[in-house]
């Protein structure tokens, strides 16, 4: 069974770290407990009980509860799933998992200020140590606590990330809450020795057979308990249960995923989590080597799991909605602090905590986690992570790989969920780590513009000498960011596979040019559909004049022919109204192309205001490129016009030569007016599709241009200009794309 | 330009790469040029670090990604709803 070797490998560490960190001592104890949960149903009412507990005992005794409990786990554990979250989907299971181990922890305690057994004793005891460890080791893994936490959460969670990305928190929430309440009560109220010793001796057939016990009755006693459950919550929390403050942490973490409206709850309880989840997080972090190779290991493990789990049926309980109105609201008070400093945080920490070879792992895990949150927090913070991640890895870490592709979105949530004092710490430590990236950057960036000068100036060695240093670091840390923003450059570069940095840059500018023509002209494709009416009737047919007329314009702009006809065609749709409407898909504003295009228009809306301006002139400025020939032919060829390259050449061969080469060099703005141009011109139901062929041809060309030579985008135009070749097209404008297709 | 002057002096084991980073300021104002005119207004001055244009330059790619493929999914709607015999052709040139 591969997942007790990693348990065993797991307590081995444990071990290991338990030798090497007196304050670690708890943590045997406690890594078994979230992996083993059961749920016990006796009673009508439903015990859940970690394995845990048999861990706790298991220091005690002596024997490694690893080793014990491995049979039990995968099974005990799914089972427990299925049943408790049979009306929970797949992907909550991982977070009720982990809210569910959590919880049972607490019990104990509550056993103990109720039911005072013999069997309860070594708990109790256990209970307190491991509070007091717990705390010991606060003190001194503060800063471990928070990640390592995410690292048990990952481990059950990654499986919920990976099946599920939308939240069926709701669900997920009630079980909790049902575990939760029912652990309360279990404490406050019932025989949990029975039971405990049962779950522990038990096989695991015989708990999933508990655990099968139907859900409903859960839900029934969910309600009923429902109320009491605040107290109970509050109970077990005095009785200094940590584990009801990691039931805590991971519901906090729940919360993130869904923000549900929530009603007015008890907020005492969600105090009282808050405040215990110190010591949990703590523990947690003790476990956090271990949480490198495990969370893998078990997360492969849970994914199965999760899968033989998906085929259970869902049924909907009554008392979800309460449960949901709880949660919710619990949720609600954690997340305003929490929520802001999420993203953040862990995009900053990523970085930091690459750099700490130490808690590599820890910033795997964050990093996988925040992948998990970005799923759900949107493309930017995947972008961000995806970049932190980039880093990491160049920091040699190769573990980080598995890890992210098991990113739990849960377990990230957890982290800054965990509790308020846990919250203010994370906050505190985001916002050093903000303020450190942010002003960083700007001070480094002053530091180059400022330091420079000091060293440049300072005459004395030692101010210098100091200078230079300063200088160094900052120098060296810009540096390190320039490349990371590089690499995520080239990523987003297809075929790029630079290693100099200029010519990095190089390629970056040219595609970018490419892209944004790409853009442009399909814009202006797709957006000759939208108005037709926008065309002036006068329009079609005058775009030689008006080229003539706009040719100074153009001339300045250093385009041939194509400014005229697009100011002229400003009127008209595409300019104008394909950015607008774009506007709304993507905040991108328009590219300076774009821009320019728009200082046209207002131009050309005069002249157009003016009809008679737009009525054909003589041209006062001879147009840089021979288009008289072909400028009035609006006609089409016909779509056989394969031939059609001869033609073309004749048509002016000796004066398209070098004017139009110049001119047209400078490509991007040229094809968009030509394009524009043509497209402004002739709004026929032919050349719109030219148009979008363009476009499309474009888009194809663009990513899959072999030679990636985005320079002069010679192939592009080739690319279009033969496809277009084939269609009826105004022939001055064939004369152009043949011309670039013969340059090529 | 005085910084890299004085970075040249502070030891001489740069000045190889400050000939890189002279191509490389250049290269990234020129990247800069190339980004919307928003994105640069958002900064305070013309003197932006590198990585900020570079990412600035990432996002922008990345819109103009997603643009390109939203435009490419209308305007294949378009060649899709639209039918004319230039359409099916258009279309037909389009699956080779």
């Amino acid at each position: 069974m591969p997942l007790s070797e990693l348990y065993r490998m797991a307590s081995g560490k444990i071990d290991s770290s338990q030798e090497k960190n007196p304050s670690c001592s708890t943590e045997l104890s406690f890594i078994p407990e979230n992996d083993f949960v059961e749920l016990v149903w006796e009673n009508g009412q439903i015990m859940v009980q970690g394995h845990s507990n048999r861990a706790r005992r298991a220091p005690i005794c002596g024997s490694l509860p690893s080793h014990r409990l491995q049979s039990h786990i995968p099974r005990t554990r799914y089972k427990e799933i299925g049943n408790g979250t049979s009306t929970i989907k797949i992907g909550n299971f991982g977070t009720m998992d982990s809210v569910v181990n959590e919880i049972p922890i607490s019990v104990p305690s509550g056993e103990i200020g109720l039911n005072q057994d013999d069997d309860v004793v070594p708990w109790l005891n256990y209970s307190i140590d491991g509070s007091l460890q717990h705390d010991y080791c606060s003190d001194f893994l503060p800063e471990l606590s928070g990640v390592t936490v995410n690292e048990q959460s990952l481990d059950r969670r990654s499986v919920a990330s990976q099946l599920i990305r939308d939240s069926h928190a709701v669900p997920l929430h009630c079980l909790e809450q049902e575990s939760v309440s029912k652990v309360a009560m279990a404490g406050g109220r019932e025989d949990n020795r029975p039971r405990s010793s049962a779950s522990r001796l038990y096989p695991s057939s015989s708990q999933s057979q508990q655990c099968q016990i139907s859900s409903s009755h859960l839900r029934s006693k969910t309600s009923d308990n429902f109320d009491n459950m605040s107290n109970a919550t509050h109970n077990v929390i005095c009785g200094d249960s940590v584990r009801v403050s990691t039931s805590a942490g991971g519901f906090a973490s729940s919360k993130m995923q869904r923000e549900d409206p929530a009603l007015p709850t008890s907020s005492s309880g969600y105090m009282n989590f808050s405040h215990f989840l110190r010591p949990a997080t703590s523990f947690k972090a003790s476990i956090r080597n271990i949480g490198g190779r495990a969370s893998s290991g078990v997360s492969s493990l849970e994914r199965m799991g999760s899968n033989e789990k998906v085929s259970v049926s869902s049924s909907s309980n009554p008392t979800e909605s309460n449960l949901n109105d709880f949660c919710g609201s619990s949720r609600r008070r954690i997340n305003p602090p929490c929520q802001p400093l999420t993203i953040p945080s862990k995009v900053d920490t990523t970085p930091m905590e690459a750099k700490l070879l130490q808690e590599v792992h820890p910033a795997e895990l964050l990093e996988a986690i925040q992948h998990g949150d970005a799923s759900k927090n949107g493309e930017k913070a995947m972008q961000a992570l995806n970049e932190s991640a980039n880093k990491a890895q160049t920091n040699g870490e190769k573990n980080i790989e598995p890890l992210v592709a098991s990113s739990s979105v849960c377990s990230g949530n957890s982290v800054e969920k965990t509790s308020d004092d846990r919250a203010h710490d994370l906050k505190r430590k985001c916002r050093d780590t903000e303020e450190s990236e942010g002003p960083s950057e700007e001070v480094e960036e002053e530091s180059v513009g400022v330091k420079r000068p000091v060293p440049a100036r300072g005459g004395t060695g030692s101010k210098r000498s100091r200078a230079a240093e300063v200088h160094n670091l900052s120098e060296r840390r810009r540096r390190d960011r320039i490349n990371e923003k590089m690499r995520a450059l080239q990523e987003l570069i297809p075929n790029c596979n630079k290693v100099d940095k200029a010519s990095m840059l190089d390629e970056a500018i040219e595609y970018l040019k490419t892209l944004q023509l790409q853009v442009q002209i399909m814009s202006m494709g797709a957006g000759l559909y939208m108005p037709p009416m926008m065309f002036p009737p006068a329009m079609p047919h005058m775009h030689a004049a008006h080229m003539a007329h706009f040719s100074p314009m153009a001339i300045g702009m250093g385009v041939g022919m194509g400014m005229p006809d697009l100011s002229a065609g400003s009127s008209g749709c595409p300019m104008i109204q394909v950015p607008s409407s774009q506007g709304a898909q993507s905040p991108v504003s328009p590219m300076p192309g774009a821009t320019a295009f728009h200082g046209m228009t207002g131009r050309n809306l005069q002249l157009y205001g003016l009809p008679g301006q737009g009525l054909p002139m003589m041209m006062p400025c001879s147009p840089l490129y021979p288009l008289s020939g072909g400028a009035v032919m609006k006609r089409p060829v016909g779509p056989d016009a394969s031939g059609t390259v001869g033609p073309i050449q004749n048509l002016d061969p000796g004066s398209c030569s070098k004017d139009a080469r110049q001119n047209i060099n400078p490509q991007p703005q040229v094809m968009e007016n030509i394009v524009a141009n043509s497209s402004m011109n002739q709004a026929s139901k032919q050349d719109q599709f030219v148009f979008s062929l363009i476009a499309e041809r474009l888009r194809i060309v663009c990513s899959f241009s072999p030679n990636k030579d985005y320079g002069v985008n010679e192939y592009l135009l080739g690319q279009v200009g033969k496809s277009l070749l084939l269609f009826p097209f105004p022939a001055w404008l064939k004369k152009i794309f043949s011309y670039q297709c013969l340059c090529i | 330009m005085s910084s890299q002057r004085s970075r040249s002096r502070q030891s001489v084991g740069v000045s190889s790469r400050n000939i890189s980073d002279d191509q490389i300021n250049e290269l990234v104002s020129k990247l800069q040029q190339l980004l919307p005119e928003s994105r640069n207004t958002s900064r305070r001055s013309d003197k932006v670090s590198a990585a900020k244009v570079l990412q600035e330059t990432c996002n922008y790619i990345r819109s103009l990604h997603r643009e390109a493929d939203d435009l490419s999914e209308r305007l294949s709607e378009l060649l899709a709803t639209t039918d004319t015999a230039q359409a099916a052709l258009i279309r037909n040139l389009l699956m080779q």
